[in-house]
């Protein structure tokens, strides 16, 4: 029992640093402009087509194609910004306003996958020679270990960033007042479009890496990623970009260990359940604040 | 210190927001390396003509000139850009962040090093006795260093006139002296105020010139003596 508990955790841990990197774009777009990406988990999903498309058309494998998905999906964020959200953010209810048009937007990336692609799963061929890679009697999945150190590299990258960059911190500053950066000189509209393509550049990334885990992807797969980011930033702390990261393996690890304990079909609902503990427990989050 | 020219010029601005006319017809010239006072009762429009000028409110009417340069309707940040610098009631500072970052946070590049960033920024805030404080995170200052530290903050772009919106309200009177002297400080370096204020004292003190609002009109415009002794301004403060 102890041994299948470890293996769960390192399985928690793995898939949780993924989970958090998709929280992270989700949550930097959502402290940044107050709006929720509600087609964050579809953007996902194209970028996991896109690498399936370059692996089958072109040979290019997942993390190859990581050269195409980030700078395309950063300029989509960058000019995505644009076009809706100062909109948005000046309709008279602009929560309802910014969840219709999201939803919207993860309906039309449903629509042109179904379209470009048709509706049967489709599976991108692992690139790499299968090894069994194991420490201490433990099992450590090749994929998501790949999957998991691209993360975490990309994590530490944006964490530096956020930190020790005069753009990171003036993005972290944003993210506490909007109204304070723009009367200090800085274009809240320039800062919030690079933020929203930072969002979507993180999000297009863990779709490349996402097939590296999970090979088969199918065109009803984002909403399901939707919901895991949302459920992270919720838990790790909306706006907090490193609360995503917490919130991240927190699901991860629920999710896994909930496996151990109950059929798989049942371990998201654990996830969940941890969700909602959370809202009546610390509803700011695990590291977001009253 | 250039003097006697004027640095912003308020021509017949008028702010409505539904039928509430909240700035109707302002005009006021504000002379470079002075102190320049608006008064008046709450509700009198002393924010709101603070609004028009930074740039939060686009007036329904009326032009702003600074330094001669048309700036009505420019957003917020140009403002700040052309080297128009602004506080509020409610201090707008960074509170997750500490002291240092929030003076560093409106600096996106410079050609100057982040240590020499840094010992501009340190400076600012042993000129204000918060040099200690520069780890501590915003919200961790009182109510009156949270003021100080938007002051200094927006020393850190170097503007040509500070906009002081109820800089004394709550603030300690050790704390007001600090104030007091930051702007002495600051005008003979050749800043110019205009600073909005519940404190006749302070503005008595402070300011060269001061125009009185009520219901968004202005009722006078003078010296300190002057406004003292003026009837439609102790009638619009007492309600006589």
């Amino acid at each position: 029992m102890a041994e299948l508990l470890v293996q769960a955790v390192i399985s928690g841990v793995l898939l949780g640093i993924l989970y958090g990197l998709i929280g992270m774009g989700m949550n930097i777009i959502y402290g940044v402009m107050r709006v929720v990406n509600f087609a964050h988990g579809e953007f996902m999903m194209l970028a996991a087509y896109l690498s399936f498309w370059a692996s089958h058309a072109h040979g290019i494998n997942p993390i190859q194609s990581l050269l195409l998905t980030v700078p395309l999906f950063f300029g989509v964020g960058f000019v995505l910004y644009y076009l809706l959200v100062p909109r948005l953010l000046q309709a008279e209810d602009p929560e309802m306003a910014s969840f219709l048009t999201f939803v919207g937007i993860s309906l039309v990336l449903t629509t042109l996958i179904l379209l470009v692609w048709g509706a049967d799963p489709r599976s991108v061929p692992f690139p790499f020679k299968r090894v069994s890679v194991s420490w201490g009697g433990f099992f450590f999945p090749l994929g998501r270990l790949i999957s998991a150190g691209f993360c975490a590299a990309v994590i530490l990258l944006l964490i530096l960033f956020l930190y020790r960059t005069y753009l990171g911190r003036a993005i972290r500053a944003i993210i506490q007042n909007r109204e304070a950066v723009a009367i200090l000189g800085i274009d809240p509209h320039r800062l919030s479009a690079l933020s929203m393509g930072i969002g979507l550049l993180l999000v297009g990334l863990a779709g490349s890496l996402v097939v590296l885990s999970f090979p088969a992807i199918t065109p009803v797969m984002g909403a399901s990623y939707t919901l895991v980011a949302f459920v992270v930033i919720v838990l790790g702390g909306l706006g907090n970009p490193l609360g995503a990261l917490v919130g991240g393996l927190v699901f991860g690890l629920a999710e896994n260990l909930g496996a151990v304990f109950f059929p798989a079909a049942l371990a998201p609902v654990i996830a969940f359940l941890i969700l909602i503990i959370m809202i009546f427990w610390r509803p700011q989050g695990i590291l977001g604040r009253p | 210190m250039r003097g006697n020219s004027v640095i912003l010029e308020v021509k017949d601005i008028s702010k409505h927001f539904g039928g509430l006319t909240a700035v109707n017809r302002l005009s006021f010239e504000v002379q470079e390396g002075t102190v320049f006072g608006i008064i008046g009762p709450n509700g009198s429009g002393k924010t709101t003509s603070l609004n028009c000028i930074n740039g939060l409110f686009r007036p329904d009417e009326g032009r702003i000139f600074f330094r001669g340069r048309e700036i009505q309707g420019l957003p917020p940040h140009q403002v700040a850009k052309i080297g128009i610098g602004r506080t509020f009631q409610v201090p707008k500072i960074f509170k997750r962040i500490s002291v240092m970052e929030n003076l560093l946070a409106p600096v996106l590049s410079s050609p100057r090093t982040d240590q020499e960033l840094k010992a501009k920024a340190r400076e600012h805030l042993h000129s204000v006795g918060m040099l200690e404080m520069e780890d501590r995170l915003g919200e961790e200052l009182s109510g009156g260093q949270q003021k100080l530290l938007e002051l200094v903050r927006i020393l850190m772009f170097d503007p040509q006139i500070l906009l002081l919106d109820e800089p004394f309200a709550g603030v300690h009177p050790t704390l007001k002296t600090l104030f007091y002297k930051k702007i002495h400080e600051l005008r003979k370096q050749g800043k110019t105020f205009i600073l909005v204020s519940h404190d006749l004292t302070s503005v008595y003190a402070l300011c060269q010139q001061i125009i009185v609002l009520d219901q968004g009109e202005k009722i006078a415009q003078g010296r300190p003596e002057e406004i003292k002794r003026n009837e439609r301004v102790i009638e619009a403060y007492l309600g006589r």
